[in-house]
């Protein structure tokens, strides 16, 4: 019986360093960040300094306009081509449905490598990269399966007679759309919006290969600055990026469900 | 206020077919202004079909829809005017029974004032005024099928459709329900075509009656019309739980077919045309016709029995009669009186007029 | 739905039509000019110029350099991450499917925060952790326990403590969703047979799981195989991974049809590997379990 308490009471401890290993990095960061003495612990003290050079740095400065400019208009564009192809598949019928979908889906399904890999050399040949527009769209195209995904639940989710009643009342399809079908699933709309901004956010690898010299992410300034200063301002600045990111969680889990957002196994 | 003779009906060789079946076939009907009708029918009969090409929602493979005189088959269904109560009510969650009332008003840019005012008008007539400012999951069956009715009605169209409307509901608010639903069409006098797969309910409310089967339309008339004369099989079935027995027609005699059955019964039915002799038929019998005495009387199709099983249904009771030779009839009796117990024996007498014949 | 046959089909064509000149512009067209430009012959300079040739292949496959230190080194730690990472998140996940309400809630949010967590502000945690100035080598020397840093970052250690920690997510959320589904009635059997929790996991549990283990590791190890940021970020500059050779050869060396080569050779490898891991899988367990893995 002690035995197996023991065994239990073994498991448990190993759960919790588990749990452990996973949030070190960010309560770490997050310590230090506010830590007068960097990088040095038990902390010395709390100081707001580090923040204040990070924030005060013009690159960080850009680098959030071009995170914030590229999140929300990749999001803004994968979501209405998205909502558009869950409407031809969905409502409209189209034929290749799986084809479709399988399309749709096809930038989870190839490693991260060779799609910025790919999509760089391929639009270095057209004579394409290194300019916003194609940052702009491999961004989108990263993010659609995320969309699709979550609009395609909300879709199947949802009840058909309702577009009909509207439609019998004299409401035009466009009419249906916005003042019917769109409200209704707003909340999957607005899980999707999110999931796709904060992935477009946090993005490294695909931006890495497309990004331009003059018009970084923040996460590719970031990094050149790990790599090159030593102080813990970057704490300050990942702190503040993981603070969006925890905005963005709690708004996922409370609008459909963590789980349900990130839905499954991805690649 | 819409227009006299708006408001009919007439459908003309409609037809549905899909690729490996057909829903509807060849239907003529012709819905007159201010008439109830019931389109009924089992289910796969082709009734919700022939009710959504009216809609708009489904496009007819051929024929033509016709409603005040102006074919609106091809119109898609934001531009018919034609009011329909959905079977799951199909209200829109995010609006206010006033906001689902109104939205159709609202579409065709009626003036607030105008559009408060129609929409207060109606929620009386379905006595809905109070609930105007709850959101649909905050009401009861029975009151959501009102503001479906409602949003139906709202927009003054000539005619209504009714899909299943009361297939939701428990039987006691089925019943009252089907009387106020009646009594508004009255009052209001629009068109109304009624879709519904149960006979009670399309005896009780409709002017008129079209049963349907495998797409095709079987018997049009009034309840009474063809309660008493069925004149297919199906329709007879389907009206109501018949007796039904195997024979042969042996002779004929006047109006009347004296009938064999396979045990040897004989039964002087009203032959309504059957009269070649030697023919097969299957004679269908009424339970409610069914006369039940503890003696013999001096009337034709008098046989003796015993009483098989009792059930007690309140204010009937139904038997069911093991006849002499070993033929069953159902029985259906007022509940007057003590009821019969099982192995009685009973004097079962049945009227010429009140069994159908028909060919086997 | 209720717009005419004709009009609909044109219909859905017409909305189909955004999304799908994205992906055929954006990943599909991409894919295949790899595919081809990989055939090109490399022309000193940066340069190259079309053909079918078979060059870029052998560079790499004719090399027993490339063989050994890129791709079997890369195998390794491939295996090595995934192997560590199946450790970690078998007892996160057993633990997960036991617990019900709000911890359970915590617990995913907890697991699932790496997902929607940079990958830069994950590895500058760890960087910061771990780095020669990091935080345990700045504390110890402080405390007087070293001389000298020692180094955890910007080396293997440090690629394998993060592939490692990204990998968790993945395999815990599919080991967790395939022990949610055994059937309890199968443990409460075996209990009444007698068994004690610990006898019930390794006898009913833990085989009835090894789908869910199968593509966790699958999905970890793909991911792995093919990682590129990850050595870039904290691994030596140097690092002999495939997937960071090919990013190198096509950024910083801009050898185009080398890089292409390099990319293809690690799919099929990977695509391999993964087919034969199923094949082996099955023979193991498919007779035992009577389903496919």
């Amino acid at each position: 019986m002690s035995a197996l308490r023991l065994g239990d009471v073994a498991f448990r401890v190993l759960v919790c360093a588990i749990i452990l290993f996973l949030v070190l990095p960010v309560v770490v960061t997050m310590v230090v960040s506010f830590n007068a003495g960097g990088f040095v612990l038990p902390p010395t003290g709390f100081s707001l300094k580090w923040y204040e050079i990070a924030w005060s740095s013009n690159e960080f400065i850009s680098g959030i306009q071009v995170s914030l400019i590229l999140g929300v208009s990749a999001s803004l564009l994968a979501n209405i081509v998205a909502f558009m192809l869950v409407l031809s598949i969905y409502r409209y019928n189209a034929r290749a449905k799986q084809a479709l979908t399988l399309l749709a889906m096809s930038p989870l399904l190839v490693p991260m490598t060779i799609l910025g890999l790919s999509m760089y050399i391929f639009l270095a040949q057209l004579g394409l990269a290194g300019g916003k527009s194609a940052l702009l769209m491999g961004h989108v195209v990263l993010t659609l399966p995320f969309a699709f995904r979550i609009l395609t639940a909300s879709f199947q989710n949802y009840d058909g007679t309702l577009d009909e009643a509207a439609a019998n009342v004299g409401a035009s399809p466009v009419r249906t759309l916005f003042s019917i079908t769109l409200p209704i699933i707003k909340t999957g709309l607005i899980a999707s919006f999110v999931l796709c901004f904060i992935i477009s956010w946090n993005d490294f690898a695909l931006s890495v290969f497309l990004a331009p010299s003059d018009w970084t992410p923040l996460p590719i300034q970031l990094y050149s600055y790990i790599k090159f200063q030593y102080d813990a301002a970057g704490a300050a600045l990942v702190s503040t990026l993981v603070l969006v990111s925890a905005v963005a969680i709690v708004l996922l889990d409370r609008l459909i469900g963590l789980q349900a957002a990130i839905g499954g196994s991805k690649g | 206020m819409t227009t006299p003779l708006s408001g009919s009906i007439r459908i003309e060789d409609l037809s549905k077919k899909y690729r490996d079946f057909t829903a509807v076939e060849g239907l003529n009907l012709e819905i007159r202004q201010g008439e109830f009708l019931s389109l009924l029918g089992p289910s796969g009969c082709g009734k919700t079909t022939t009710l959504r090409m009216l809609a708009g929602f489904v496009a007819p493979t051929e024929g033509h829809i016709l409603v005040g005189g102006v074919d609106v088959s091809r119109l898609p269904p934001h531009k018919r005017n034609i009011g329909l109560v959905f079977q799951n009510y199909a209200l829109w969650p995010h609006m206010t029974v006033y906001q689902n009332v109104a939205f159709g008003l609202k579409i065709a840019k009626q003036p607030r004032s105008v559009i408060d005012q129609k929409v207060a008008a109606v929620l009386v007539l379905t006595n809905l005024d109070h609930l105007a400012d709850r959101y649909p999951r905050e009401l009861s069956g029975g009151q959501q099928q009102r503001v479906a009715l409602a949003r139906a009605i709202a927009l003054d169209p000539p005619i209504i459709l009714m899909d299943e409307p009361l297939s939701n509901l428990d039987r006691k608010l089925r019943v009252a329900m089907r009387k106020e639903i009646k009594e508004l069409q009255r009052k209001i006098g629009t068109t109304t075509l009624y879709v519904t797969h149960d006979q009670e309910e399309a005896l009780a409310m409709s002017d008129r009656i079209a049963i349907m089967n495998k797409g095709k339309l079987v018997r049009l008339g009034s309840p009474s019309d063809i309660y008493n004369d069925p004149r297919h099989e199906f329709v007879a079935d389907f009206m109501g739980d018949h007796s039904v027995l195997e024979a042969i027609v042996s002779s004929v005699r006047d109006d009347l077919a004296l009938t064999t059955t396979t045990s040897g019964l004989r039964l002087e039915v009203l032959a309504r045309g059957i009269t070649s002799i030697g023919q097969r038929v299957r004679v269908h019998v009424r339970p409610e016709r069914i006369k039940l005495m503890d003696y013999k009387v001096d009337e034709p199709n008098s046989v003796t029995g015993s009483i098989g099983f009792v059930e007690f249904l309140g204010a009937v009771v139904r038997y069911s009669v093991e006849l002499e030779g070993g033929d069953i009839l159902l029985a259906e009796t007022q509940n007057v009186g003590a009821p019969y117990a099982i192995g009685d024996r009973v004097w079962v007498t049945i009227a010429p007029s009140d069994m159908f014949l028909f060919r086997v | 739905m209720f717009t005419l046959p004709v009009t609909r089909g044109r219909l859905a064509f017409a909305l189909s039509v955004p999304a799908l000149t994205l992906l055929l512009a954006f990943v599909v067209a991409p894919l295949i000019w790899i595919v081809r430009v990989s055939f090109y012959e490399p022309i000193a300079g940066a340069y190259m110029r079309p053909a079918w040739v078979l060059d870029n292949y052998v560079q790499f496959l004719g090399s027993v350099w490339h063989l050994q230190n890129v791709l079997i080194f890369t195998i390794e730690v491939a295996v090595l991450t995934t192997i560590l990472t199946a450790l970690l998140a078998y007892p996160l996940a057993m633990y997960m499917a036991r617990v019900e309400g709000w911890a359970k809630r915590v617990l995913m949010t907890v697991m699932l925060a790496p997902l929607l967590i940079g990958l830069v502000s994950l590895s500058y945690g760890w960087i910061v952790i771990f780095r020669g100035g990091g935080v345990l080598n700045a504390t110890a020397q402080a405390l007087g326990l070293i001389d000298a840093p020692i180094q955890y970052m910007y080396n293997m250690r440090g690629v394998i403590i993060l592939l490692v920690y990204i990998g968790v997510p993945y395999m815990t959320l599919t080991l967790l969703d395939a022990i949610e589904r055994i059937n309890p009635s199968l443990v409460e059997a075996a209990k009444i047979c007698r068994a004690s929790p610990w006898v019930a996991f390794v006898k009913i549990t833990l085989p009835l799981s090894t789908p869910g283990l199968y593509a966790g590791c699958c999905v970890v190890f793909a991911l792995n195989f093919s990682a590129f940021a990850v050595p870039l970020m904290v691994g030596a500059p140097n690092t002999p991974m495939i997937g960071l050779m090919a990013y190198r050869q096509a950024m910083e060396i801009n050898n185009f049809p080398f890089a292409g080569s390099i990319a293809i050779i690690m799919t099929v490898a990977s695509a391999v590997i993964l087919i034969g891991f199923s094949g082996v899988m099955n023979k193991l367990f498919f007779t035992r379990i009577g389903k496919a893995v």
